[in-house]
């Protein structure tokens, strides 16, 4: 009698189980011949995001079938999970990552090239998209979702405690930023002219505003050009000479968060797009001072400019279903700005009327509060005249690049390392990680 | 029919199994792996399949690595400092522990609670009290008239022993616990027929107290050096290697050399070279240990 119970009970479990797997109602999308979903790989922390859910149904409107996947958020110092599943073979159609963050995903051969596939389906991808497309070798391998764009915000209250106007962003250079911070700076112990996180894209900010290229045409790192030293030397300056932002050392050891301008002791931060979200989320971010937006600082003398993180979508090469995945992609990329989450859309084929309706009805309502105009917006993002370069490096040894720069530009930082010394030893590691990754 | 011994031995063999297939699934089998992969170019971000054998390429190339000889610089120089730190800290709080004192439950727990800390946590009020520039312990040195306080985390002179310093403070209590154990199991008649000798206590406790608990000094010591060569939470979440390298220990360089640097070949041969090291060190004071306990 035992025994019979126990096989019923081995063969109840085992039943249950194949029908447990096989219990998804699985929808049929017989308009788009889609035998199953597309599987969208994001990462956990991101899967609740309104604006992928709404993408899904986006996608479910133009007849496909898209399903979210998630997969853990990479910890610091640890190997990217979804680079691992590629490699290992595992059936993904879309993904959505930073230009720089792209690179080893394409060194590990897990991304398809869009050009067949675009042409396959007479799509314009340039006409679309202009240069944000992420390109490897001359070819195309995403299409951009959205850009952010670095812009300054800046505190009301300590530019009218400072008696100094507004600042315009109409020859809004690091000179003026200099300038203004320092005087900022002078109105207490605790109050700083500027915070700026300690991320490795301003010791090199300057050099690419001038122009500078991290690689040379040989494929060694340019790290020797003297834009790259002005660079370092400007970035570490502005709190260890001028005293605009709290200096290294300060900034280091206390170990300031990156939301410390929203303390209300820092007159302006320099920083990607997104910390716009410091101003409109105001339930996180409670405040009763006003601030202003400006474009990002160029040096005097030369062109705007602006850096930017180009987020693409992109197609691995295990996808099953590359044509439905590209069309997927391009229905996505196109139309994520519009998705609710105030993205600035990575297109060169809008109209200005479609410029300025989605300023209209879209950005401008979440800067309310502080009195944000239309034309201060486009000013910030959609300047057409603002030349644009990659935040971070996007070539090879990337990642190693920015950690060598992060090591031995703290060591100047810290006063531990003179310049020449610092560069020396900048050139000579990147050459060396670039030999190894090539 | 199986004989009774049989079926014993199938049923231990039973018993242990969950254990062991996970042993050799996640650590031998890794192990074993790592001796392959240290003699191939193997990059984390390629396929298998393009991989080639070079030999003993991965090796000859960490003789002229600076970043690696300096990590395993460092790596020496931690375990240095830390073993004789944790030890010595550990066997004094102990001896003091272990007397008649007021509250002395709730300070065995306090000094047992870093132990049991969350290391990021441990890591944030460190570093707010070693902040050179504003923190409490260089208020107080300046407020007794040190103008030059240490620089602590910020210097590459200093760092790698405020490292040190927070480490045997976080590791201390396993030490403590332990060896207040060892005291208790000290026969009292031993202590009693020193005292009627003439000794005095400290005469007494080096003479009786600390040949007594010889086997579990020599456990804890073995122990702390594979753990302060293992070590790597705690400087990643204090210094990350840095300033510069001053921090930068040989489990950090393999983790940088594997990840960042996307070299998984040259990081297990990294690895292999750090395990020969445990394993050369443990097995020195294996042969050492009876000399010790005699």
């Amino acid at each position: 009698m035992k025994r019979i119970l126990c096989l019923l009970l081995i063969a109840l479990l085992v039943i249950s189980s194949v029908f447990a797997g096989g219990s998804k109602e699985t929808s049929d999308n017989s308009e788009a011949g889609q035998s199953k979903p597309l599987r969208f790989a994001i990462k956990a922390s991101e899967a609740g995001r309104a604006e992928n859910l709404r993408l899904v149904e986006l996608a479910k409107e133009n007849g496909i079938d898209v399903e979210l996947v998630t997969y853990p958020d990479p910890g610091a110092g640890e190997a990217d999970k979804l680079l691992i599943s590629l490699m290992a073979g595992d059936e993904f159609d879309l993904v959505l990552s930073a230009h720089s963050n792209m690179n080893p995903f394409y060194d590990a051969g897990v991304m398809t090239c869009l050009d067949d596939l675009a042409a396959d389906a007479g799509y314009d991808i340039a006409a679309v998209f202009g240069d944000y497309p992420a390109q490897f070798d001359g070819k195309y391998y995403g299409l951009p979702a959205f850009v952010d764009i670095a812009i300054t915000i800046y505190n009301k209250d300590l530019f009218d405690r400072a008696g100094i106007p507004y600042p315009e962003s109409e020859n809004w250079t690091w000179e003026k930023f200099i300038e203004v911070g320092q005087k900022i700076s002078a109105l207490g112990d605790d109050i700083y002219g500027a915070f700026n996180p300690l991320w490795a894209h301003y010791n090199y900010m300057l050099a690419m505003q001038k122009g500078a290229s991290h690689y040379k045409e040989d494929g060694t790192s340019n790290y020797d050009d003297p834009l790259f030293k002005e660079a370092l030397e400007f970035y570490y300056d502005l709190g260890n000479k001028y005293h605009v932002n709290p200096e290294y050392l300060v900034q280091e050891s206390r170990q300031m968060p990156l939301e410390y301008f929203t303390s209300g002791n820092v007159g302006m931060s320099v920083a990607g797009g997104w910390t716009s979200v410091w101003l409109t989320d105001m339930e996180k971010y409670p405040r009763t001072w006003k601030a202003g937006v400006l474009p990002m600082p160029y040096p005097e003398g030369y062109p705007k400019s602006t850096s930017v993180v180009v987020s693409s979508f992109w197609v691995p090469e295990t996808s099953t279903q590359k044509e439905l995945a590209f069309k997927c992609a391009a229905l996505f990329a196109e139309n994520m700005y519009k998705m609710g989450s105030g993205r600035i859309p990575a297109r060169v084929d809008l109209t200005q009327e479609e410029i300025d309706s989605y300023i209209e009805n879209d950005l401008l309502n979440a800067f309310a509060f502080d009195g944000i105009t239309v034309d201060e917006i486009r000013a910030m993002w959609f300047d057409p005249e603002v030349k644009i370069f990659d935040e971070k490096v996007t070539g090879p040894a990337a990642a190693e690049i920015n950690k060598i720069f992060m090591t031995e530009g703290g060591l100047y930082g810290i006063g531990e390392q003179d310049l020449d010394t610092t560069m020396m030893n900048i050139k000579e590691k990147a050459d060396k990680a670039i030999a190894n990754a090539t | 029919m199986l004989s009774r011994k049989q079926r014993e031995m199938y049923t231990a063999f039973a018993f242990i199994a969950p254990y062991l297939i996970g042993y050799l699934l996640f650590h031998f089998f890794p192990i074993f792996l790592s001796f392959i992969i240290s003699v191939t170019d193997v990059r984390y971000i390629s396929r298998i399949g393009d991989a080639s054998f070079v030999g003993l390429r991965n090796y000859l190339e960490l003789f002229s690595d600076t970043e690696f000889t300096n990590s395993v610089k460092n790596s020496l120089l931690f375990s240095i400092m830390y073993v004789p730190g944790v030890m010595l800290v550990g066997l004094v709080l102990a001896v003091l522990i272990n007397k008649k004192l007021y509250a002395r439950n709730l300070l065995r727990g306090m000094l047992f609670m870093p132990y049991v800390s969350n290391m990021v946590a441990v890591s944030v009020v460190w570093s707010l009290l070693m902040d050179p520039t504003g923190g409490v312990i260089n208020n107080v040195l300046r407020s007794i008239g040190i103008d030059n306080p240490p620089m602590w985390l910020m210097s590459t002179k200093t760092s790698l022993v405020s490292v040190v310093i927070i480490a045997v403070w976080q590791g201390v209590g396993l030490q403590f616990v332990t060896f207040l154990a060892a005291f208790q199991n000290v026969p009292t008649e031993l202590k009693e027929a020193a005292y009627i000798d003439g000794t005095n206590g400290f005469q007494n406790f080096i003479h009786v107290t600390l040949p007594c608990i010889r086997s579990q000094t020599f456990l804890l010591m073995i122990t702390s050096v594979i753990t302060s060569l293992k070590n790597y939470t705690i400087v990643q979440v204090l210094t990350e290697g840095g300033p510069g390298t001053s921090t930068t220990i040989l489990p950090l360089n393999i983790v940088n050399t594997a990840f960042t640097s996307f070299r998984m070949g040259y990081a297990c041969a990294q690895t292999v070279v750090m395990f020969v090291i445990v394993m050369a060190i443990t097995v020195l004071q294996w042969s050492g240990r009876k000399r010790f306990e005699d």
